[in-house]
């Protein structure tokens, strides 16, 4: 088990170095060949304000910072984005694995179609016009802060935090949801029509004994798997959703970044994505042993 | 007493069951044509009809939704019905282009590999892929994007990162038919790789790509409204645009950005329903990647 982790880590972090190395090719093509920039990705002076004066930066004055300022940006950028995340992994992981294992449970009745037919539908309205529609809403009819960038909270508790993070999870969390029961039920459908399966039932075991004990406990590895390839999509969301509601988060950064060309800003934030996918892909293969 | 029918009657037979058979294939392209008539109907919206639309003026011509104006009227006076429709179907267009030109992409790649003898250019580009797909698709686009982003860098972009979860499912359906009995008989028999390929691999694979890009189209729609909403893709009309420019009018026009949201929403739902409907014709296997 040990070696499975650690060769699991390895390949894991070979993977991050790969992506990394992909990330800064992707920006010397974007900026250098297929723009008119001279900042190479591999001159450090691209990643340091110091060589060009403010008035004649490509960084704007907020993205102007030393390091360890970057660091601090960064983390307060990744605990609004880890909220959002939180929110919206927690109704997918929940909601979309029940549903899923009802919907396999269920399968002669073709339950998972059903189940997942709302959340589907809803999946078809484009986030970020669901967001801004939220926000004009909330302002006009409900006559609270509308986009999340309206009010800021400074004293007592910040409920409206945890408000804004619930809209920008709310889409991201529909989409995933109907994914995942798709996903898993036809995972759990597929393990039942295994022909094995027929000698425990020719033996006398019921069916709910046979799904629940046989079928589920078998498929739980792979389901986790099946889980932890939804998480690059959500990152993918953050960054049209985030900006979209005016939230500031790691998507921000990365989109306010692009827009100032500032290396420093899009290899962090884009890291950041890259290390939490990775990291959700390493938890999936190491819990998923082939039986 | 001769009761056999004559040849136009056995004809007529022999049609009507090829019908029967392949019914629901004849009537699969019947809704992707209405859809596309009544979207391309009247052609595709001007930059200047669309910047002037948005244009701020002191008296503004814009009407609230009536019953002559569905969706009401923009800034110029223009119905915004007939605008949403034309700008969706730019943004359709585009992700049909970037969604059949990564399908092609992704079957001559997965052709070359699978069909090569050497089996390690096979490992090496599946784990390629494995690693491709931890990078979330909008991530990549965005920073592709960053400088004078375009309809056809964004096409560009869109169709190499559709090969990646194309390209896998692809690669175990052309494996289920070369090692299948037919196909060795036939390469023992003598017959020509290319004639092979041409008659008894590509018909089947084929089919079964046409489902699989069916269920990524809606993916592409919304990734290419959003990445427009962004402002990412240049002043190119389209509905992510039209909601983006709408939200400088929020308090004044709010319908310039709901109604359009609606109409998107609408289209992607449709084109989803065809999908899966597609997908579950051409046994394509695969699950809707988001709505």
């Amino acid at each position: 088990m040990i070696w499975h982790v650690v060769y699991r880590l390895f390949v894991a972090v070979l993977r991050l170095v790969v992506l990394g190395f992909a990330l800064l090719g992707l920006m010397e093509l974007t900026y250098c060949l297929l723009g008119d920039s001279d900042r190479h990705v591999w001159l450090w002076d691209s990643y340091t304000p110091s060589s060009n004066p403010p008035e004649t930066s490509l960084f704007p004055n907020d993205l102007i910072r030393t390091k360890a300022a970057w660091l601090a940006l960064l983390q307060d950028r990744c605990l609004v984005s880890g909220r959002v995340l939180l929110l919206a992994l927690l109704a997918i992981y929940t909601t979309g694995f029940s549903w899923g294992v009802l919907g396999a449970r269920l399968r002669r009745f073709h339950v998972a179609r059903f189940l997942s037919l709302p959340f589907s539908a809803l999946a078809c309205v484009p986030g970020f016009c669901f967001v801004v529609i939220v926000a004009v809403g909330s302002y006009f009819y409900w006559q609270r802060p509308g986009f999340a960038d309206d009010l800021i909270i400074a004293n007592g508790p910040d409920i409206l935090t945890w408000w804004n993070a619930a809209i920008v999870a709310l889409p991201m969390a529909v989409g995933g949801i109907a994914w995942h029961i798709r996903a898993v039920a036809t995972d759990l459908e597929r393990e039942a029509r295994q022909p094995w399966l027929r000698g425990f039932l020719i033996e006398g075991e019921n069916d709910e004994t046979c799904f629940y004990r046989r079928i589920l406990a078998r498929r739980i590895g792979a389901l986790i798997q099946v889980s932890s390839t939804i998480v690059p999509s959500c990152l993918g969301a953050l960054i049209i959703l985030e900006p979209a509601f005016r939230m500031k988060g790691v998507g921000s950064l990365l989109v306010e970044s692009i827009r100032a060309a500032s290396y420093p800003g899009i290899f962090l934030s884009s890291l950041t994505f890259l290390v939490i996918s990775v990291a959700a892909s390493l938890m999936g293969e190491v819990f998923h042993t082939e039986p | 007493m001769n009761r056999r029918q004559n040849h136009s009657l056995r004809l007529l037979r022999r049609i009507a069951l090829r019908l029967s058979l392949i019914r629901s294939r004849a009537l699969l392209p019947i809704p992707y044509i209405l859809l596309g008539i009544w979207l391309f109907w009247g052609g595709e919206m001007g930059r200047d009809d669309f910047a002037q639309m948005y244009e701020f003026h002191d008296s503004p011509a814009w009407k609230a939704p009536n019953a002559e104006h569905l969706f009401g009227t923009a800034a110029n006076g223009a119905d915004l019905w007939s605008a949403s429709r034309r700008t969706m179907a730019s943004s359709v267009l585009l992700a049909g282009i970037s969604t059949a030109l990564g399908a092609a992409l992704a079957l001559l790649i997965t052709l070359i590999v699978t069909l090569d003898s050497k089996h390690q250019t096979s490992r090496f580009l599946e784990g390629l892929a494995k690693t491709g797909r931890l990078v979330p698709v909008p991530l990549a686009l965005v920073i592709l994007l960053a400088t004078n982003g375009n309809a056809a860098r964004l096409i560009c972009g869109m169709a190499i990162l559709i090969v990646l979860p194309l390209s896998s499912p692809l690669h175990v359906w052309i494996r289920q038919r070369v090692v299948s009995f037919d196909l060795k008989a036939e390469r023992i028999l003598g017959f020509r790789h290319v004639d092979i390929l041409r008659r008894h691999l590509l018909p089947t694979v084929w089919a079964r790509l046409l489902g699989a890009s069916a269920t990524y189209l809606p993916a592409m729609v919304l990734l290419e409204m959003a990445l427009s909403y962004l402002n990412l893709v240049g002043q190119r009309p389209s509905v992510g645009l039209m909601i983006s420019h709408g939200e400088e009018f929020l308090i004044e026009a709010p319908w310039l950005l709901i109604y359009p949201g609606v109409m998107a929403s609408a289209v992607v739902m449709a084109l989803s329903l065809m999908g899966w409907w597609a997908a579950s014709i051409l046994r394509s296997g695969l699950q809707a990647p988001f709505p």
